[in-house]
């Protein structure tokens, strides 16, 4: 076939896909197709071309139909088919939605009711922020869907497979598209297969035919990690775009800006782990019903030992997840101060006690306590700051003040496994700032249960690394907190969920909010009183 | 198994198969608005008829794409007026061609997979934008140029990669 013919059949091939085939046009096309086997290869191929675009970047308005609605309707303005409800239909609609729409991932109010787009392949004790179960086969579709804890893996078209870690925020945009609000997922293409994006709020990250890991962590730090294969990642504030190839990584700073990152193999979960949990599985939540802490004045000294001889435990508070987990998971944790520091105590109950093996960005999800705090005693209680994710799109000035109070401390505590050693992570404001330096000055220890079902941790923080060394709390405040404790797997590395207390338990109707994201809503943080006197031992 | 458990291997399957129907659909029928609607009715009727796929007597993907030929035969009856269709008999022998060696097709949309990924950034944004929008001008206009001017562009890129394709399918390979 010559250069010429290649055009030729190139451009009736556009215009018959356009519906712009003219009938001269036709004749003469069909003529060449019927002479020549060669010219039907290269013609089907062309389409082939077309149908394969087609597929691969099709928008919102035309997925696969939500297969509970099965009259179509023509619509007199369109030549789409609509899809709707009619009764003369309801036999069959009532049977696919019993299994279809209430066992699916579940989405914000208000969502659409759109197609599935993937099904729950595999699951290491997912669980959906609503509190159910992951299940194996179940579908989900369009809207967001938030995955609480645990592990999923998730099939999706043309043989895709997404490996989530909760806690994550996800949201299905189209069949090879997703958006990932928080959260890690790995990406894997089945052999020859590519073009799947998963969007962040300053990325976009195409897979070129490969396998790479997203995260967006608590704090908005955004990376992305090539596995196999290559992808490209377009930041979405300038538009740079940079490709990366297997063994590379990149993360996109809170400016928008791609940076070269260290490549660190284990940074996401790649394969489902194949052994089964020692300790029984099941969802690991609470109920909150404490809405204050009491944060006793220190009279003596605290070693920082993780003993707690210092502490009268009478004043500690007790939370634990529901049954049949309340004897197992739980915590009791106790709060003191003086004039140079914040004291923090916790007793908690986990079968895997500091084990936390976690990567930048999610050391909280293996193993933890964090206790959040407001210093500043003018943003009063209730707080009102909200994080990013939720924020109206234009806050007024007070909101956004409050939001981005630098006072208001997330004090992240665990143990790491690798060094032996306790740590401490700080974020500032709703916007989870992490502190320019290394925070220094402050004492943490961790001692493990005589049992090994538990450990105790002790930690002392100066208020400077809260902000406030000039200010601190007095006798008589009263201040917003918030209390959240996370379990891993025996690795250290997957969350298997947590317990949120110290919360409003009168929170505001509106906007809903699940316990799992409680953090980046001030509204529904508890309170911690300061008191005037010691309690004695 | 039971009834759910049915049910949602068909939904695995369908999730499975469903670019392959799409595509196939494409060959037989011109228009992308075409192609859209009778996508989604064989959807609707994989769904209705989903108690009758037997994997014992072939692949899914394979009984989907019978399910679909057949609402393309119907849509040819309704649309038998419309000149911009091919006559059956052409369309039967691209079908033959297609289906030649039962791997024309998956080679194809491989072949398509490994050149698109060799397009340059500016030149793949451009095809994404194109083909996600629908609508050319809308897209001409985001990109500050005429419809025809971007036409003319989408023209040459195809080209491209079509010439990539038909290399990687003359080598059988796209490693």
């Amino acid at each position: 076939m010559n250069a010429d013919q290649a055009a030729r059949l190139r451009d009736w091939a556009d215009d018959y896909v356009a519906g712009a085939l003219g009938p001269a046009e036709r004749e003469a096309l069909e003529r060449e197709l019927l002479a020549s086997e060669e010219v039907r290869r290269f013609f089907v191929s062309y389409l082939e071309l077309h149908a394969g675009l087609a597929w691969q970047f099709r928008g919102f308005e035309c997925e696969l139909p939500d297969l509970r609605e099965v009259k179509p309707t023509r619509s007199s303005t369109s030549r789409r088919w609509r899809w709707s409800l009619s009764s003369a239909a309801a036999v069959l609609a009532v049977a696919a939605a019993v299994w279809l729409w209430p066992r699916g991932a579940p989405r914000e109010p208000g969502a659409d009711l759109g197609p599935v787009f993937a099904v729950v392949r595999e699951t290491l004790r997912g669980r959906w922020a609503d509190g159910r179960d992951a299940r194996v086969s179940e579908s989900v579709g369009r809207g967001s869907w938030r995955l609480q804890s645990g592990l999923i893996s998730l099939a999706g078209a043309d043989g895709v497979e997404l490996l989530v870690e909760g806690p994550a925020i996800a949201e299905w945009l189209g069949a090879q598209h997703i958006r990932l609000t928080s959260g890690t997922v790995v990406v894997r293409m089945p052999e020859g297969g590519s073009g799947f994006v998963v969007e962040t709020a300053r990325m976009r990250v195409t897979d070129l035919g490969t396998e790479f890991g997203v995260s967006v962590s608590p704090s908005g730090d955004e990376r992305v990690q090539v596995y196999r294969g290559r992808v490209r990642a377009e930041a979405a504030a300038s538009g740079e775009v940079q490709e990366l190839k297997a063994g590379s990584a990149l993360r996109c700073s809170a400016e928008g800006e791609l940076a070269p990152a260290a490549f660190v193999e284990d940074r996401f979960i790649r394969r489902m782990p194949r052994t089964t949990p020692a300790t029984p599985g099941g969802p690991l939540y609470n109920r909150s019903v404490l809405e204050s802490v009491a944060v006793i004045r220190a009279t003596h000294e605290v070693s920082v030992d993780g003993r707690l001889t210092e502490w009268n435990r009478g004043t500690f508070f007790k939370s634990a997840c529901e049954p049949p987990y309340a004897t197992t998971y739980f915590v009791e944790g106790g709060m003191m101060y003086d004039a140079a520091h914040l004291y923090v105590a916790a007793h908690v109950g986990d079968p895997e006690p500091m084990r936390n093996a976690s990567r930048d960005g999610f050391h909280f999800a293996g193993g933890s306590v964090i206790v959040r705090l407001a210093t500043d005693r003018r943003l009063g209680w209730p707080l009102k700051g909200i994080g990013r994710p939720f924020r109206p799109q234009n806050p007024s000035p007070e909101l956004l003040a409050d939001s981005t109070n630098e006072r208001v401390t997330s004090l992240i505590l665990w143990h790491d496994a690798t060094s032996g050693r306790a740590s401490l992570g700080l974020q500032h404001s709703f916007e989870l700032r992490p502190p320019a330096a290394a925070p220094i000055g402050w004492q943490g220890a961790f001692q493990k249960d005589a049992d090994g079902l538990g450990y105790t941790l002790e930690y002392a923080i100066p208020w400077r690394l809260l902000h406030c060394e000039s200010d601190p709390p007095r006798p008589g405040d009263v201040m917003g907190a918030l209390w959240t404790v996370h379990w891993s797997d025996a690795e250290g590395r997957i969350c298997f969920g947590q317990l949120t207390d110290v919360t409003n338990q009168n929170p505001p109707a509106s906007p809903t909010f699940s316990p799992a994201n409680y953090f980046l809503s001030g509204p529904h943080w508890g309170r911690a009183v300061f008191q005037s006197e010691a309690a004695p031992k | 198994m039971n009834t759910e458990q049915s049910d949602n291997r068909f939904i695995t399957l369908l999730l499975a198969s469903q670019s392959r129907v799409y595509r196939f659909l494409f060959t037989l029928v011109p228009r992308r608005e075409d192609v859209e609607d009778l996508f989604q009715q064989t959807c609707l009727t994989l769904w209705q008829e989903r108690a009758k796929f037997d994997p014992e007597k072939g692949l899914f993907a394979s009984w989907a794409c019978a399910i679909a030929q057949n609402h393309v035969r119907n849509f040819r009856r309704r649309e038998a007026t419309r000149q911009a269709l091919l006559s059956e008999e052409v369309a039967e022998l691209l079908l033959a061609t297609r289906e030649a060696g039962g791997r024309f097709s998956e080679e194809c949309h491989q072949a398509l997979q490994h050149c698109l990924n060799q397009l340059p950034p500016h030149q793949r944004t451009l095809v994404e934008e194109s083909y996600r929008e629908g609508a050319l001008k809308s897209t001409a206009a985001a990109a500050g140029c005429s419809a025809n001017a971007l036409y003319k562009s989408l023209r040459r890129i195809r080209a491209i990669l079509h010439d990539c394709m038909l290399r990687v399918l003359a080598e059988g390979s796209t490693s």
